[in-house]
């Protein structure tokens, strides 16, 4: 079911979601769909530099949503209960109002993709503080085998440049 | 004469003038190709809402390359960029599995427009630098490339941050391009 404008002026009701959830900036009409969070053209593009595993980004003026991601988008109950859950699960303090762009990047990344984990599933914002500690505890361990799996990778290519053969010639 | 004159000295010493449509899913990482291309910087960029065009000289050629935002909505729009377009180069997030459907939809979509019958299309499998990424094979599976008839293509695996596989694309299509006039 894609979703009406309606859908963007629904979204924009939950508490919190008249204002970017990352830098303040009024009516964003941009989303983490994963997250639950709106978010401003600006930060939009923050968002989708970390990788689609760690936030899904979509317009809710220029992108069609599905039924089900409205749903889930919902379930999170807007901005300022996601910002409250990703603070509990280790998400540092916002930066001023008028912070750099540089600034809201690192506290972006900080925010939703912590230890940065380059791979894998996006961390999911846990209620329970020992929950929350066990997620960290999985991600250092997670980026301590990407470490190890990335000098491994040193050794060698990881992935062919030149002599990749897949073209029209080659069928 | 004159005509016929300026069109030796093009061949000799000139650029020849090449139309590249560049479009893909959103977020597949177009403006950061273009721009890298053109500025050899990664620049921070925002989702592009409409287009960005820039010309970049490579070898004997120059390439106008059109950047053409790639949200749902405005996909549509796409067609009108499709006249006189030489080359495509098709962009695909490799790291974003939930979508390839969606991208061979949009390709395929694309690819059966009469306006877009001559075009080459080369692909670029971007995003290798992020560890889950599938590799160009995959990609090439996914995308159905295999299937197309009557069509020149290639798949390269990229990484636009990196600018790693940006030039060995351009390379084929400034090849297959200048066999082609």
């Amino acid at each position: 079911m894609p979703a009406s404008s309606s859908h963007a002026e629904e979204l924009q009701m939950l508490p919190g979601n008249m204002e970017c959830a990352d830098c303040g900036a009024h009516c964003p009409d941009w989303a983490s769909v994963n997250h639950g969070v709106l978010i401003c053209i600006d930060c939009a593009g923050t968002h989708r530099s970390l990788g689609a595993h760690i936030s899904k980004v979509k317009s809710t003026q220029l992108d069609s949503w599905r039924g089900e991601e409205l749903q889930s988008f919902a379930s999170k109950g807007g901005n300022l209960q996601a910002n409250a859950l990703l603070t509990q699960a280790g998400a540092p303090p916002p930066p001023p109002r008028g912070a750099s762009r540089g600034t809201l990047e690192r506290y972006i990344r900080a925010k939703y993709a912590p230890n940065s984990p380059p791979h894998g599933d996006s961390p999911q914002p846990a209620a329970d503080p020992v929950e929350a500690m066990i997620r960290r505890m999985q991600a250092a361990r997670k980026a301590r085998r990407t470490t190890e799996r990335a000098a491994l990778r040193l050794q060698a290519p990881a992935w062919p440049l030149r002599s990749f053969p897949f073209s029209s010639e080659s069928v | 004469m004159g005509l016929a004159f300026t069109k030796i000295w093009q061949r000799m010493i000139g650029k020849q003038e090449m139309r590249i449509l560049m479009v893909g899913l959103d977020a597949a990482g177009k403006t950061t190709i273009l721009y890298k291309l053109k500025l050899g910087e990664v620049v921070t960029t925002i989702p592009t809402i409409g287009f960005n065009v820039e010309t970049v000289e490579y070898k004997n050629l120059s390439f106008t390359v059109w950047d053409v935002g790639g949200q749902d909505k405005i996909r549509p729009l796409w067609r009108h960029y499709y006249q006189g377009t030489n080359g495509l180069i098709y962009v695909v997030d490799s790291n974003d599995r939930d979508r390839i459907e969606d991208a061979r939809e949009e390709l395929n979509k694309m690819l059966n427009e009469d306006e877009m019958r001559d075009a080459v299309v080369l692909v670029f499998a971007n995003k290798q630098d992020l560890p889950n990424a599938m590799t160009a094979a995959e990609v090439t599976e996914k995308l159905g490339l295999h299937n197309l008839r009557h069509r020149q293509w290639f798949i390269q695996s990229a990484c636009a941050t990196t600018g790693d596989g940006l030039y060995e694309g351009l390379d084929w299509l400034s090849r297959t391009l200048s066999s082609k006039r």
